[in-house]
């Protein structure tokens, strides 16, 4: 009897040491290895360059770290990017009017947004349906749009998005800063955010609260849409046109850096500082790789590794601390 | 037994009928409740409490009849219309989330604010204010409820219910998981509800609650009417007989056969077994050709128990004997390769596979047997129809065709279907949880005559059943369990409801004598 | 409210039966439909040489779609059978190329290492309990780059040259292409499997009530990961064909297959919960989602625009099979 409780306690140990520390460790782990592989890695410039090229990523997480929560998970946020992307060119391509195809831009995501939203609430689709749909038929449109051709956007908003204020930030910057600061709102703060949680904790139970959950669901896919419209500009700024092939993947990414962050793919709790440091997880993997020169396939291979192997741990440790709570019944 | 026009009725259901498909709940109930009186709701499972009191929350309409309220006429199309109506209800079930703190739960979907804003601090005085009002002083208000033990989670759903401020508050079962002393502070709360004027309608099957805190009882049967009765006037042993329509002795004495119990042949002998903080160091024995009966309070262990017996409860220490020899029993497959089967108590979640014919989930376990030859491993139909057929008659499934689906059955009737589908795997010990669960009183009766049965062919049948009588009526042997210890053990004959109930209830004077 | 009960009986006898009908058989339906549209308007559509030109189509995603109907059945998901399609096929090509092995090892050696892959997904997703969508999207990655890791060994593509894969390529058995041929026999034997063997009835089981298998003594663990190692195996059989199908194994092959596998099985009327879904059903919803990219290849429509519409495919199918449940009521 006493080396089945010691060996319950050994499990519990070691996964609140996970819990707690096992994140700061790999991203420690990961950056000593990068910068032992490329003496540029801890360079100032580099670390901008973090910043900047997972901008689209880290705001893109804001938005599936809501989807995640209510368990409504969310495939399309790279597609949709691209499909904006696309239009968003052409319409400022035929108008000259950066603004009006910006906000036209935008306002596409969020009408997808809306879109899926309706299908998953109204219809009662599953949200793995309704989003892979999307993922597919976006970047089909987008394709289809441009015959698979960049649309170059010749815009004096692209060098301002990438210009450094100072040498130091960029708007591209503050609209990721911006971007968590009202997630954080959202979240904590107004009906919207609570009722992510409730519905990701229980559904029914919110609905026999009276809480009206299909408007609560659309409403939280208008605003990832929001923050994929953002992303979007954001993406089309940094390369200076609208690529249809653009960030491919961005949506695993994304999903494995809220999950390795610690949100629970069951839903119903996580908080935005755990996207953040699953975030910055990603950003450093992308980057770490990119910058060691590697031929795409090794790094597809070890960037898949990797994120396995920090979901592993993630979710193990995860298990491992339920055994506290049935240790201890209160 | 109409309701004499009384000018404190607050509530009258009138000729309430209400029809699910292939079942008739509630047939023709009048039921009405004062203002300022504990009226209770009586009967065994499935005799329509459970209907009638959601008719009134708006989970559904009645088929016919109607509701009236101060005199008005009212219908509810969704629970938020009965809630707008002054009816507040605390199902057993709790709707809390789990995730979210106590003080968001109360108020979820009325959270104080602008439009989009939320006020939190609005929200903790608020809270504080509607448990201070209970005189709960020890629940910490921002702690997230899946914190929380069993009985305080319990407390706070009460407390969202009384937070819409009701004029009749319903509550399902509240005492199911609590102890004494919190059933005694519930009750204190209830007396100043009482004194408030806010009608309270309680449903339990704990007859000693109602004779303390009740003022009026109506007893259905079979979705059925029976009576109304003044609780000051009656008895438990009253109450218990009006509930089941004949006498006690009668009901279960009906067909029992002599047991034949084989004193020397020890099927199962556990000792000592235990789960940290759920089982505390239980050991029985179980002989071939008796039924044990184990209760207790919600939350005893007894589930915990037959679940260490099935290979599903996790962190068990102990050990256990099957035939004289020590196994281990590690999984469900484990298990029913050593004879031992278990009726889960959530038929659904845990036993029905809704998309699936009856046929097939009835034969589930027992695929092996239907094999079309011993080279080809390929399952023969016709056998497996056969083989269901013959124990949905024995069972008495009332289902047009074995390939019906799961789905489209009665919930007794999928009950039933469980029950078949272990007959059908015929092992030697079977373990029920709530055998009775969802059964109406007729089938009641098949049911037990069929343990019956099954003892008398050589079988060892443990029951897990909170419900006294039912233990009562139909053990050789009865196990009284309190807080994770067997406390008791009596033959056939030796208990009565009070003594058991006092038994799970903890009272010292009935410690074991054997208790290690 | 009171209306529609008093009529409810009379009305549900026959709302019931076209509902049953509908599900049991709408899809049929729906192809039939579909065939006459299509060879009334397309004069090309209805001659021999087009219905073999689709049966080729079809029989890669089609041999694929048993594996991720039975992945769909038990409750999960594979996102990684396009990058095993790639990396089976790249090893055997490569190992043929090379002459390292004779024919019949080498493809055995593919087909291996394509299980192994699926029993690494399993183990992940029952073992370690990570969702399947993250493991299976992570392998995706890492398999694709390790697939192409292979090809960069072989100078970036692989050429196909082996009499079997000729044959496979070029001949008829009665006029039907060979690879259809084995598309049918291998979908014989899996509806035996499915609707005969304990196996398959575990499956369904397993896909309708895990807990209730587990209770039932149903080897539940086991059962998932066998499914998910049939899978990498089925997907290695794809390779084969793929081998056949191409005269070179290039990085970008078998990029989306998952996606059209996933919309065959979705139309073929299996649901993404679990528990519900005939294999027999997804040979039909393959066949005629190959029907109607044939059709619009014969229109001359992009392949963009019909990537595009995969994704409405999707939708439609999921819309139709929720309606004809009658769930579309919350």
């Amino acid at each position: 009897m006493t080396t089945q409780t010691s060996m319950r306690s050994y499990r519990i140990t070691i996964g609140r040491i996970f819990q707690r520390f096992g994140l700061p460790m790999m991203i420690l782990a990961m950056i000593t290895v990068f910068a032992s592989l490329n003496e540029n890695f801890l360079g100032f410039s580099n670390f901008q360059n973090v910043l900047e090229q997972n901008a689209a990523l880290a705001i893109v997480a804001v938005g599936i770290t809501f989807s995640i929560i209510s368990t409504q998970i969310d495939l399309s946020p790279g597609s949709v990017i691209a499909l904006v992307g696309v239009i968003t060119a052409i319409i400022f391509r035929d108008t000259g009017n950066i603004i009006l195809a910006i906000v036209v831009g935008i306002s596409a995501a969020i009408v997808i947004g809306i879109f899926n939203g309706a299908l998953i609430a109204k219809l009662n689709l599953n949200p793995v349906i309704v989003t892979l749909a999307a993922y597919i038929w976006a970047r089909g449109l987008a394709l289809a749009l441009t015959q698979k051709d960049s649309v170059i956007i010749q815009s004096p908003m692209v060098g301002f998005m990438n210009n450094r204020i100072g040498g130091l930030v960029s708007p591209t910057m503050i609209l990721v800063v911006l971007a968590y600061l009202l997630g954080f709102f959202m979240l904590n703060k107004t009906r919207l955010g609570r009722y992510t949680y409730a519905l990701g904790g229980d559904e029914m139970a919110t609905k026999q609260a009276g809480v009206p959950t299909d408007w609560y669901k659309i409403g939280i896919f208008i605003f990832s849409g929001f923050l994929v419209g953002i992303a979007t500009l954001i993406t089309v700024s940094r390369m200076g046109a609208a690529q249809p092939n653009a960030v491919y993947g961005l949506e695993l990414d994304a999903i494995a850096s809220v999950i390795i962050g610690g949100v629970s793919l069951s839903g119903g709790e996580g908080r935005l500082r755990h996207t953040i440091m699953g975030v910055i997880f990603l950003s450093l993997l992308n980057n770490g790789l990119s910058t060691l020169g590697l031929r795409d396939a090794t790094v597809l291979f070890y960037k898949g590794l990797v994120i396995l192997t920090a979901l592993f741990f993630e979710v193990s440790s995860r298990q491992m601390l339920k055994d506290e709570i049935i240790e201890n019944p209160v | 037994m109409s309701e004499k026009l009384n000018h404190r009725t607050i509530l009258r259901m009138q000729g309430i009928t209400k029809r699910f498909p292939g079942v008739l709940a509630l047939d023709n109930v009048d039921f009405s409740v004062r203002r300022g009186e504990i009226h209770s709701l009586i009967g065994q499972n499935g005799a329509g409490k459970s209907t009638l009191v959601k008719i009134l929350a708006g989970d559904y309409p009645p088929t016919e009849g109607d509701v009236y309220l101060d005199d008005r006429h009212v219908a509810f199309g969704h629970p938020r219309d009965s809630r707008a109506e002054g009816i507040s209800i605390v199902y057993q079930e709790l709707s809390l989330l789990p995730n979210l703190s106590v003080a968001d739960n109360i108020f979820l979907g009325r959270e104080p604010g602008r439009n989009f804003v939320i006020d939190e601090d609005a929200i903790l005085d608020q809270a504080k204010e509607v448990l201070g009002q209970l005189g709960i002083d020890n629940i910490d208000i921002q702690q997230r409820v899946a914190l929380l033990p069993l009985a305080q989670q319990q407390l706070v759903e009460i407390a969202k219910a009384l937070s819409y401020k009701p004029e009749i508050l319903i509550l399902d079962e509240p005492t199911a998981a609590l102890t004494h002393d919190d059933a005694d502070r519930l009750f204190t709360i209830l007396k100043r509800l009482k004194e408030q004027d806010i009608a309270i309608i309680y449903i339990t099957h704990r007859f000693k609650e109602i004779i303390e805190i009740c003022d009026r009882g109506t007893v259905l049967r079979n979705g059925k009417l029976v009576s109304v009765l003044d609780i000051e006037d009656t008895n438990e042993e009253e109450l218990v007989e009006t509930m089941i329509g004949q006498e006690v002795e009668t009901f279960f004495r009906q067909e029992h056969q002599e047991a034949q119990i084989k004193e020397d042949e020890l099927l199962l002998k556990v000792e000592n077994l235990a789960v940290p903080g759920k089982l505390d160091g239980v050991s029985f024995e179980l002989r071939r050709g008796e039924i044990v009966g184990i209760t207790g309070l919600l939350g005893a262990g007894q589930n915990e128990l037959a679940r260490s017996l099935f290979g599903v409860q996790e962190h068990v220490t102990g050990i256990i004997k099957r035939n004289g020899k020590a196994v281990h029993i590690d999984s469900p497959r484990e298990a029913i390769e050593l004879g031992i089967c278990l009726l889960t108590e959530n038929r659904k979640e845990e036993g029905l596979y809704l998309d699936l014919s009856v046929a097939e989930n009835i034969s589930m376990p027992s695929l092996r047997r239907f094999l079309s030859s011993n080279f080809v491993p390929l399952i023969s139909a016709r056998k497996e129809k056969e083989a269901a057929k013959q124990f949905i008659d024995k069972v008495n499934v009332i289902v047009r065709s074995a390939e019906a689906l799961m789905r489209t059955l009665s919930g007794g009737n999928q009950q039933k279907s469980i029950l078949a589908r272990w007959l059908l795997r015929d092992l030697e010990i079977l373990v029920f949880i709530e055998p009775t669960r969802g059964i109406d009183v007729g089938a009641k009766m098949e049911v037990y005559r069929y343990l019956d049965n099954l003892a008398a062919e050589g079988r060892g049948i443990i029951v897990i059943s909170p419900e006294l009588i039912e233990i009562l009526g139909i053990s050789d042997r009865i196990l009284a369990m309190h807080d994770g210890c067997l406390v008791q053990e009596y033959e056939r004959g030796e208990a009565t409801e009070e003594l058991l109930s006092a038994a799970i209830q903890g009272a010292s004077n009935y410690q074991n004598r054997n208790s290690t | 409210m009171e209306a529609a009960q008093r009529s409810h009986t009379a009305d549900a006898n026959w709302a019931e039966r076209i509902e049953k009908w509908f599900q049991s058989w709408g899809t049929v339906l729906v192809a039939l439909v579909l065939f006459v549209i299509f060879s009334l308007t397309a004069e090309y559509f209805f001659t021999l040489q087009n219905f073999q030109n689709i049966l080729r189509q079809v029989a890669i995603v089609a041999v694929v779609a048993i594996g991720m109907t039975m992945v769909i059945l038990i409750g999960g998901i594979d996102l990684s059978v396009g990058a095993v399609v790639l990396s089976s096929a790249a090893v055997m090509n490569s190992l043929l190329f090379n002459e390292v092995v004779p024919a019949v090892p080498a493809i055995i050696i593919g087909l291996l290492a394509a299980a192994l892959v699926g029993f690494i997904n399993g183990l992940l997703i029952v073992k370690a309990k990570i969702s399947p969508i993250i493991v299976t999207l992570g392998t995706m990655v890492m398999i694709r780059g390790l697939g192409q890791m292979i090809l960069w060994i072989n100078n970036s593509w692989l050429w196909v040259r082996h009499p079997i894969f000729t044959y496979i390529k070029t001949e008829t058995i009665g006029s039907i292409p060979v690879p259809a041929v084995m598309m049918f026999v291998l979908y014989v034997f899996a509806v035996i499997m499915m609707t005969k063997t304990r196996f398959g009835r575990h499956i369904y089981a397993i896909g309708g009530n895990e807990r209730a298998a587990h209770l039932c003594g149903i080897p539940v663990d086991r059962t998932k990961i066998l499914v998910y190692v049939f899978t990498g195996f089925i997907s290695g059989i794809a390779g084969i064909m793929m081998s056949a199908r191409l005269s070179a194994i290039s990085p970008g092959v078998g990029l989306g297959l998952e996606f059209e596998v996933i919309t065959a099985v979705i139309l073929g009327g299996t649901s993404l919960a679990g528990g519900v879904g005939k294999v027999e059903k997804t040979l039909l919803g393959a066949i005629i989602v190959a029907a109607i990219l044939n059709y619009m290849t014969i229109k001359g429509i992009s392949a963009h625009y019909q990537r595009a519409v995969t994704g409405f495919i999707i939708l439609a199918a999921a819309t139709l099979d929720q309606l004809s449940r009658g769930r579309t009521s919350s």
